[in-house]
């Protein structure tokens, strides 16, 4: 092997060990957070139900209009597309297991995801990294509260609710919002397109809404604070730490929507015998 | 949370990281002791070790002769309810108002009734003549109002240890009167408090100070 192939292989490790850490970064985080909160015996549940009611309100409530306007628009397209396509092909029955497929497991878990990383995610870094930066971290610590179970928990947690939430409502405005407006250019009976859908749901679409939805939010909130936390004392660090916080965010959220239909695949094929 | 009584504070060859600053020895608790030295030679960084926000780069800092940096969070505790410290810029939360700043740390550790915390946190406010702002997020109030506010939150648990850093900076005749009188009122009210200032302001300091520690790149006085 040459010597500027080891190089890139010397490269590739190093970014890969660095990425490793990072990650164990984000385990040691999310457990210290339930680790502060559990032993912290001074924080009323009334303390933490306040920040994370605010954020369920800016990063679930206010996100509706936004959300409702890509659903709507993912919706129709997906559902006008599969409609026209297989009908031309004789596969109308399929339209239902399509939509399934197509909103309730990748499009809706991932659009909302995406949405609240460039809403809510950016405000989280920003946030924590001026708190950093103005010593308010450190002025917390100084009255005995712990930034982890304070400020960090409590985002976690409503930003889990609020992905949870959200997601839900994408799917809901998408198949039943994207019906309606696919009734301009097409005809299709209401009650054939619900017992198509309804015949399509199974548990294991609960489970997937569930899992990929509830690590989301875990991922983005997460690593939001993280990054907002790695602000040493300058104002300038912020933008830097945010847009890392972004990048990082997405592309976390992406890789384990990713693993998890593989996943999700790799059982279906075992379960038909083809592996 | 039960507080624990600081009896004795010592530091064991402390290293702050600052060349060769180093400071070795017990202190003296009950008085107000005026922290000098030259302009960064890490006198707020000192305060800061004595709260439990900075590690040493080296030896150890001893309360009650057990190592602060070998106690977790909860460990420390106890310890920390009985130290109060102003920051500099005042350090507030910035999504609060004035009164709700001061109302934090005493509504968290509810160590007294809620209609005792604000009439604690509203007869401070009124002492220093800024009440009319209680209402205002530190955004839109003077930077003198945020620093007071930061001293009168550090003194709001009646801590046994006050730190005030850069306590003078930016502070009108008025208020420096009023903050004098603060710190003699609070001590003789709290005779076992010690209070650690650092400011530059040898006037100020030539009142209320009963002791002084220098901090030079040697070792300490």
């Amino acid at each position: 092997m040459t010597t500027s192939a080891l190089i890139y292989v010397d490269q590739i490790g190093r970014r890969l060990l660095k990425i490793f850490e990072y990650t164990i970064n984000i385990f040691i985080m999310v457990y210290l957070s339930f680790r502060a909160t559990i032993h912290d015996n001074a924080q009323s549940f009334r303390t933490i139900l306040n920040v994370v009611s605010s954020q369920i309100y800016f990063t679930g409530f206010q996100a509706l209009p936004l959300i409702s306007i890509l659903a709507l628009a993912c919706g129709s397209i997906v559902i006008m597309q599969s409609t026209s396509q297989l009908s031309l092909l004789g596969g109308g029955n399929l339209v239902g297991p399509l939509l399934v497929t197509v909103i309730l497991r990748e499009v809706g878990p991932l659009m909302t995801a995406l949405v609240v990383v460039a809403r809510s995610g950016t405000a989280v870094a920003t946030e924590l990294g001026n708190m950093k930066a103005n010593q308010e971290i450190s002025a917390l610590e100084s009255m005995g509260i712990n930034p982890l179970s304070y400020v960090v928990f409590p985002r976690m947690l409503g930003g889990i609710v609020s992905v949870l939430t959200l997601a839900f409502y994408f799917n809901v405005i998408a198949l039943i919002g994207g019906f309606i407006i696919t009734q301009f250019t097409q005809h299709m009976p209401l009650s054939y397109y619900m017992a198509t859908l309804a015949n399509s749901l199974t548990i294991e679409d609960f489970w997937i809404f569930m899992l990929k939805n509830t690590f989301s939010g875990a991922i983005i909130f997460t690593i939001c604070c993280h990054q907002g936390l790695q602000v040493h004392s300058s104002p300038h660090e912020v933008p830097q730490v945010t847009t890392k916080a972004v990048v990082n965010s997405i592309i976390y959220v992406v890789s384990f929507n990713m693993i998890v239909t593989i996943l999700f695949y790799l059982k279906k094929l075992l379960q038909m015998g083809v592996l | 949370m039960i507080r624990k009584d600081i009896r004795t504070i010592e530091f064991n060859k402390i290293g702050l990281g600052y060349e060769d600053l180093f400071f070795d020895g017990e202190i003296e608790l009950g008085s107000i002791i005026w922290i000098r030295g030259d302009e960064g030679i890490g006198k707020s960084s000192f305060l800061k070790m004595i709260a439990g926000l900075l590690s040493p780069s080296a030896g150890e800092f001893l309360l009650n002769k057990s190592s602060v940096y070998k106690m977790s969070f909860e460990e420390f505790l106890p310890y920390r309810l009985n130290i109060g410290f102003g920051f500099e810029t005042g350090a507030l939360l910035n999504n609060k108002t004035i009164f709700d700043n001061l109302l934090l740390p005493l509504e968290y550790h509810s160590e007294i009734a809620r209609a005792e915390s604000k009439a604690r946190v509203e007869s401070y406010l009124k002492w220093f003549d800024i009440f009319e702002f209680s209402k205002r997020r530190p955004a839109h109030v003077s930077s003198a109002v945020r620093k007071i506010t930061g001293i009168l939150r550090a003194h709001i648990m009646h801590p046994q240890i006050v730190l005030l850093d850069d306590v003078t900076t930016g502070l009108s005749e008025k208020h420096l009167s009023k903050l004098k009188a603060w710190i003699v009122n609070y001590k003789s009210k709290n005779p076992k408090s010690t209070t650690f200032i650092t400011t530059q302001d040898s006037s100020f300091m030539s009142d209320v100070c009963d002791g002084e520690l220098w901090l030079t790149r040697q070792a300490a006085a």
